[in-house]
């Protein structure tokens, strides 16, 4: 059959979709427009808890080094945590200004392949997120124990823990990052069972950037071929 | 905050082309059930987006188009990754959603062009669903933000595949 004759068949699919009256009036009577408008908030709610995230971070840092700015210089070791503190949370707020820009103007009026684009550009950029939240949080996670410390106690409290100790609470951490990236790709079919646990072992085992970069590629090839 | 006039001219359209909200979500759902939500999400999203419709920039039809295609492959996107491991390939279930709830008995000639959407890749479909419904290229081309020669191109060549795979030298069409 050829594609035109097909044209043909599509038509009495149509004939039977404009008979189906009772799909028409179940769809009008289901549609509730005053309560769609919070379902598009749903896509904003984690990059809008990242960004809080992150300024909370951004001015508990940046107050505790400014509050102690005078001693840092003496003791510059002190202000590691604090510093690196104040990166990440720089870094979590431009990721997630990235994501508003991606997501939150989408307006699904546009040509199909620039909103194809936006989205899967936008997923990937989510999963990267989350992936180094996991890859960076385990490794760092002594470092926000000792500004934790000088907080409670003092700038001079960075010195209250063994620094070996710390070392090694890093590299376990490392460690049980590799592990958890090795157990979702090893594993992660397994856990699919599971919404949650299988969405987390896709992001971790990096099996959903592949698909999100894959529709990427797929979208340029069906631009340029 | 839009008023009951907006709201009324929206549902008007909406009840005038509402066939393109059905044949859309028949092509991308997988049973009626999803077909019935995906539909109910197109219709969301264009109410939410109406407000920035204008006709005297593009027509309904090619609006609605554009709403109804980005909410219908982000759907089918967003599902594919849910059932991913689940080792379940449903591909051939597409589009026996359209039509279904009628009496009539496929013929040959349905079951072929279900079976030939179905082998098509999200973008394909869509390309294929425009050109079904006899749109010109150049509101395919608006649509899908390609070029109309982009736009033949693509077809002539999903044609080329479809009389090859008819003379039994081509296996598929997937990718077109």
């Amino acid at each position: 059959m050829e594609l035109d004759e097909m044209k043909q068949a599509w038509r009495e699919l149509g004939e039977r979709v404009e008979r189906s009256g009772a799909l028409a009036r179940q769809v009008q009577v289901e549609l509730k427009l005053d309560k769609t408008r919070s379902a598009l908030r749903r896509w904003l709610w984690l990059p809008a808890t990242e960004f809080a995230f992150g300024l909370v971070m951004l001015w508990i840092a940046g107050f505790f080094l400014a509050k102690n700015f005078a001693v840092v210089g003496s003791a510059p070791g002190g202000a590691i945590p604090s510093v690196l503190l104040l990166l990440l949370a720089m870094a979590t707020i431009g990721v997630s200004i990235r994501q508003f820009a991606l997501v939150g103007g989408i307006d699904f009026t546009l040509p199909v392949v620039a909103i194809q684009r936006r989205l899967s550009a936008a997923r990937a950029l989510r999963i990267r997120m989350s992936q180094c939240d996991l890859l960076f949080g385990l490794p760092l996670w002594p470092v926000f124990l000792v500004f934790a410390l000088q907080c409670a106690g003092g700038y001079a409290n960075y010195r209250a823990l063994d620094p070996a100790w710390l070392v090694w609470n890093a590299l376990f951490g490392l460690a049980l990052a590799v592990a958890l990236v090795f157990v979702a790709r090893r594993y992660g079919g397994r856990l699919s069972r599971s919404p949650v646990l299988g969405k987390l072992a896709e992001e971790i085992a990096g099996r959903g950037l592949v698909t999100a970069m894959g529709h990427l590629d797929e979208l340029a090839r069906f631009e340029r071929e | 905050m839009r008023g009951k006039p907006d709201q009324q001219r929206f549902e008007a359209l909406l009840g005038e082309h509402l066939g393109i909200v059905f044949k859309v979500a028949g092509v991308y759902a997988r049973g009626r059930e999803d077909r019935d939500d995906l539909a109910q999400e197109i219709c969301a999203q264009c109410w939410r987006s109406f407000a920035g419709f204008d006709e005297r920039r593009a027509k309904f039809s090619t609006w609605m188009y554009r709403v109804a295609l980005n909410v219908a492959i982000s759907h089918a996107r967003r599902r594919k990754r849910d059932i991913a491991g689940q080792c379940e390939v449903l591909e051939t279930r597409h589009l026996e959603t359209i039509g279904a709830d009628t009496p009539e008995q496929d013929d040959e000639r349905l079951i072929a062009l279900r079976a030939f959407i179905a082998e098509l890749d999200d973008l394909n479909r869509a390309l294929i669903l425009l050109y079904l419904e006899e749109r010109p290229y150049a509101e395919i081309a608006d649509v899908l933000g390609l070029s109309e020669t982009n736009v033949a191109t693509k077809i002539g060549r999903i044609k080329q595949k479809l009389r090859n795979r008819m003379l039994g030298t081509e296996p598929g069409i997937m990718g077109a």
